[in-house]
């Protein structure tokens, strides 16, 4: 594994502790490393710059204002900011749906082409790796060994916050059918994790 | 329906929870639940641990710089003065310092509980007085060994300040360094007195110190390690 890595968990860890005690140059380290990522993600749910942009001010004064009650034994440090990031993203997508006024497009073939980028990263060159921390290696590894139609159907509700039936329709698909392979994907997840955890 | 003792049951509504697809009045009803289970927290925690990083297969793009002045701005503008939350190592440091005189008030205080309220003779029993970073008593503890318990005594009560979406929550940190949380303090506690029975795993004289952290509503959700600021610690003393 490469050590050049910029989402070093432990490097993240002391910059969010230092955040904590309202350390403006550790705040400003931290969104220099984490923001592109984060952005990348709101990118792909919002699907416009401009809203995207609004969501990820929304979530860095909420990481500053919240930083107090970070702690790594309960989270890893990406993890943490990630969940601030996507809900900020969810809330304002709900919002705007509530409104009928705005479409994404669905695109789970595009997360089949990102996992794909981001298991070779592993062996990639340094320059066009993914920077990807070792819980989303793990995870990247794991999606893959799951039945293609049952890592779509998650990534589809996971990035675009679809519902169960949602997900059916996207895919043409009956509702038990989709509700069955999101369940089992979700169980295959945690097996393959928790053995590549172990070893 | 009770998912209290259905792990499978627990470990699925957890998972599509975080993931999203639980809607509606069951996720609604799964959020009730989470308020007040803290090991059912942690299942969530696992849970984005393991799907979060999704997140990141999405291709990194750099924000415009104007984001970062508009949280600049924002951060500035906020100056109100917040709660610095002591990392838990640091007050285990702390701990290690509490005074002499402090222990001489923890024994005059625990002579005084003993005699009024034990029966059963103060060989094998333990107390310890509890107290905020000013060496102000909150609570006096004593051990009542044959029902497995331990019994806190309000000097004042904890609970008047505390806000609705927080809980207060008991440690036991035993000599090897041993973590084990014995529980919730009932904000009902308006008497005065809370009996606490300990967990299969902690004797009464497991504890080296007792502690109460300040936590999120329901709990810090890792029984080993509290999430939040000590507020209250003392020693757990034997008594001869």
């Amino acid at each position: 594994m490469s050590t050049k890595k910029t989402s070093n968990p432990a490097q993240l860890h002391l910059l969010l502790t230092a955040v904590a005690r309202q350390d403006a140059q550790a705040f400003r380290q931290l969104y220099d490393q984490c923001s592109p990522k984060l952005f990348g993600f709101v990118l792909r749910v919002l699907q416009n710059r401009e809203l995207a942009e609004d969501v990820l001010q929304e979530s860095f004064v909420n990481i500053w204002n919240n930083a107090g009650s970070y702690q790594t034994s309960l989270a890893a440090p990406m993890t943490w900011m990630i969940t601030i990031v996507r809900n900020k993203a969810f809330d304002l997508l709900r919002k705007l749906n509530n409104g009928q006024v705005y479409e994404v497009a669905l695109d789970g073939e595009l997360f089949d082409s990102e996992l794909l980028a981001a298991m070779e990263s592993e062996e990639a060159n340094p320059m066009d790796a993914l920077d990807l921390s070792q819980n989303a290696e793990s995870l990247a590894l794991c999606m893959s060994k799951l039945v293609a139609m049952h890592r779509q159907a998650m990534a589809l509700a996971f990035y675009h916050d679809l519902s169960y039936s949602e997900v059916a329709d996207h895919l043409s698909q009956p509702l038990g059918t989709v509700k069955t392979w999101i369940r089992r994907g979700l169980e295959q997840l945690r097996l393959c994790l928790a053995t590549r955890s172990a070893t | 329906m009770n998912i209290q003792h259905n792990r499978r049951l627990q470990e699925k509504l957890a998972a599509e929870y975080v993931l999203g697809t639980l809607r509606g009045g069951a996720r609604r009803r799964f959020q009730t639940w989470l308020q007040g289970d803290a090991h059912l927290q942690q299942m969530v925690r696992d849970w984005e641990q393991r799907l979060m990083p999704m997140v990141e297969f999405a291709k990194a793009s750099p924000p415009r710089e104007s984001v970062w002045h508009g949280i600049a701005t924002r951060i500035q503008s906020v100056q109100a003065p917040r709660l610095s939350l002591t990392s838990f190592f640091n007050s285990l440091g702390f701990w290690r310092s509490v005074s002499a005189m402090a222990t001489v008030a923890v024994l005059v205080l625990a002579v005084v509980v003993q005699n009024r309220n034990d029966t059963t003779g103060l060989a094998n029993n333990y107390v310890a007085t509890l107290s905020d970073e000013q060496s102000q008593a909150v609570a006096v503890v004593s051990s009542d060994v044959k029902a497995k318990q331990i019994v806190l005594r309000f000097v004042k009560s904890p609970f008047q300040d505390l806000p609705k979406d927080k809980s207060l929550e008991l440690w036991s940190i035993a000599k090897n360094g041993k973590i084990r949380s014995l529980g919730l303090l009932a904000a009902d506690a308006k008497a005065g007195v809370l009996r606490i029975s300990l967990p299969a795993e902690v004797e009464v004289d497991t504890p080296d110190l007792l502690a109460i952290s300040l936590e999120l509503k329901g709990g810090s959700g890792n029984p080993e390690k509290p999430s939040g600021p000590i507020l209250f610690k003392g020693n757990w003393l034997k008594l001869t």
